[in-house]
């Protein structure tokens, strides 16, 4: 996945569990457990959501590395 | 330098594109020859099986009980996927009680229980509603009504027995099938508190998917969209089936009308939700 997070280090921070994290954000706990494993690429809106609730920015969380095999296409 | 990628690009399509209209004219052909050598020679076949193949009393006798053979398939069909599906909630249920609310292993097995036992319930609505059909049409009690409509008076018991049985093992079908969604339902809302809907609304599946977020939509659409594949292969390949066994034994056409309004609901309730889609943006 070239969406890199470091959401279960932020949750960790707030000292919430998933299903409180999802709450906070208007989300499922198995969506935040899908982020946090990778598994899944949050909308913009949930993206911006996530950096609100932890009071850091978007970039600070989700990191986006360029996929090597198909120069990011 | 950006037009040369252009070309490129739009040659690589061209070329990518002659690959498969090559592989789907290759595949018409190989289809067209298999179904006309299937459709001649079954024509033959079938002429064959009349003339020499006869019903031996022996098969006579055992139409009689046949509905109750059937109907003990059904019974014996329904409780052993009803046993399955439980025996995955008993065992969801059971670790949802020692779940902390953050081993990650845990609730993914709770949630892999749930959804073994949402499948098995799911084949035990389909055998509820597919044997029921057989065993009525197994139990010979249509031919007992036509009998009687003709006025030929003899009553035969097996047929009566074998009807409402199935009936009454049905009416048991469908109970199991709800009371299993209702508590793997009232299960997963104990799970996840955002979820709503009752498995008892004619609305449950929209509130469900309402209160559902974007990552579990996308796993709804995803999984909607494989079954929509899966649907149509399915439909083509009973489609080719109805045909050939039309041709076998009188089967009329029905099975085939039913087969193409599936197709057709599928295929033009799809095409409408894109146009829909297509043009909010």
């Amino acid at each position: 996945m070239p969406l890199n997070n470091r959401l279960k280090e932020y949750r960790a921070r707030l000292g919430v569990n998933q299903q409180e994290m999802g709450e906070l954000v208007g989300a499922s706990r198995q969506t935040i457990s899908q982020i946090e494993r990778g598994d899944y690429s949050p909308s913009v809106t949930l993206a911006l959501k996530i950096a609100k609730v932890c009071k850091v920015t978007v970039e600070d969380i989700f990191t986006y590395e360029e996929d090597q095999g198909n120069g990011g296409e | 330098m950006a037009e040369n990628k252009m070309i490129e690009k739009k040659q690589r399509v061209k070329e990518s594109e002659k690959k498969y209209f090559g592989k789907f004219i290759v595949m018409i052909l190989i289809s067209l020859f298999i179904g006309g050598f299937f459709g001649f020679f079954s024509m033959g076949f079938r002429y064959w099986i009349l003339a020499n193949v006869h019903v031996g009393e022996e098969i006579e006798a055992l139409r009689n009980v046949m509905g109750l053979i059937v109907l003990g398939l059904y019974a014996a069909g329904i409780l052993f996927l009803s046993i399955v599906a439980l025996y995955n909630y008993a065992g969801a249920k059971k670790l949802s009680g020692t779940w902390d609310g953050e081993n990650e292993a845990v609730i993914d097995t709770i949630e892999r229980k749930l959804d073994i036992a949402l499948l098995w319930n799911n084949l035990l609505m389909v055998f509820t509603l597919l044997f029921f059909a057989l065993t009525i049409h197994a139990s010979g009690i249509l031919e007992q009504s036509e009998q009687i409509a003709r006025k030929i008076v003899y009553l035969n018991m097996w047929p009566i027995l074998a009807f409402f049985g199935g009936c009454a093992v049905l009416l048991v079908g469908i109970a199991l099938n709800i009371l299993i969604s209702k508590v793997t339902v009232d299960l997963r809302k104990h799970l996840n508190p955002e979820k709503q809907g009752s498995v008892f609304d004619m609305k449950f599946d929209r509130k469900w998917e309402a209160s559902s977020d974007e990552a579990e939509r996308q796993i709804m659409y995803k999984a909607a969209y494989t079954a929509f594949r899966a649907a149509n292969m399915a439909c083509l390949i009973l489609w080719t089936i109805a045909v050939v066994i039309q041709m076998f034994v009188n089967t009329g056409v029905f099975p085939v009308i039913c087969i193409c309004a599936i197709w057709l609901v599928l295929n033009v309730t799809y095409s409408r939700m894109v146009m829909k889609l297509q043009s909010h943006k």
